[in-house]
């Protein structure tokens, strides 16, 4: 007795003919997907090229103080080396300088430029100079 | 226009976008491997910079000490060690960037 109002309502559920539902297309949506990656690796391009521009201005920048600075250091490499020579020769004020040097730390590599690194020095300090930049 | 061609081009366009899309991540990956070299290229330049701006007060001193001992002790050697180099005995280096 107390199922009758539902089977009721089945029935007409039942009889009211079934909407067809509309297709989805996702076409639209992948389409915006599309676009929304392809703007942000657009921008990154942008972004990177722009980096690119101003890194490229600091290395322009950056040469003419590097031009001075391996001067310098080839400069002082070369009164090392004259030095060491000297005192190599028995120069009584050569010896005093690299023996200061040697107490301060600093070592002399009398190689000359160009020697690969790892060729044996004789005796001999080196300011540790690493190969200058390109 | 049929449903079946309308999708057809939405398809389309679609896939130009993926391909764009594959070619642009190229792009960006080629683009930041470029600027990783530069940025590279720049980190030893400064710490070469560095260095040298650190060795700068030991040439200095060493030239002083060149100096002094060349002109105490008379040695034509010594001196000549200077000279070779564009440095007047008794003149102080000039730090370098400055005229």
């Amino acid at each position: 007795m107390r199922d009758e109002p539902l089977d009721e309502a089945d029935e007409e559920a039942d009889e009211e003919p079934t909407r067809p539902r509309a297709a989805i297309n996702p076409w639209p949506l992948l389409a915006v997907l599309v676009v929304a990656i392809l703007s942000w690796f657009g921008y990154q391009a942008w972004h990177l090229q722009r980096e690119h521009r101003s890194l490229v201005q600091i290395r322009a920048s950056s040469e003419a103080p590097l031009d001075q600075a391996r001067k310098r250091r080839a400069q002082l490499e070369s009164i090392m080396r004259r030095t060491f020579e000297l005192a190599q020769k028995g120069n009584p004020g050569a010896t005093l300088i690299l023996q200061e040097l040697a107490r301060r730390g600093v070592t002399i590599n009398p190689a000359p430029p160009g020697t690969p690194p790892g060729t044996p020095a004789p005796s001999a300090p080196a300011p540790a100079a690493p190969a200058p930049p390109k | 226009m049929t449903l079946g061609s309308r999708l057809a081009r939405w398809e389309t366009w679609v896939t130009v976008g993926g391909v764009l899309v594959l070619a642009l991540v190229g792009v960006d990956i080629a683009l930041f491997e470029r600027n990783r070299g530069v940025q590279a290229e720049l980190a030893s330049r400064q710490q070469f910079l560095q260095q040298t701006a650190q060795l700068e007060t030991l040439q200095r001193e060493l030239i002083n000490a060149i100096a002094n001992l060349a002109a105490r002790n008379n040695d034509d050697a010594l001196r000549g060690i200077l000279t070779e180099h564009g440095i007047a005995p008794g003149a102080a280096p000039r730090p370098p960037g400055r005229p």
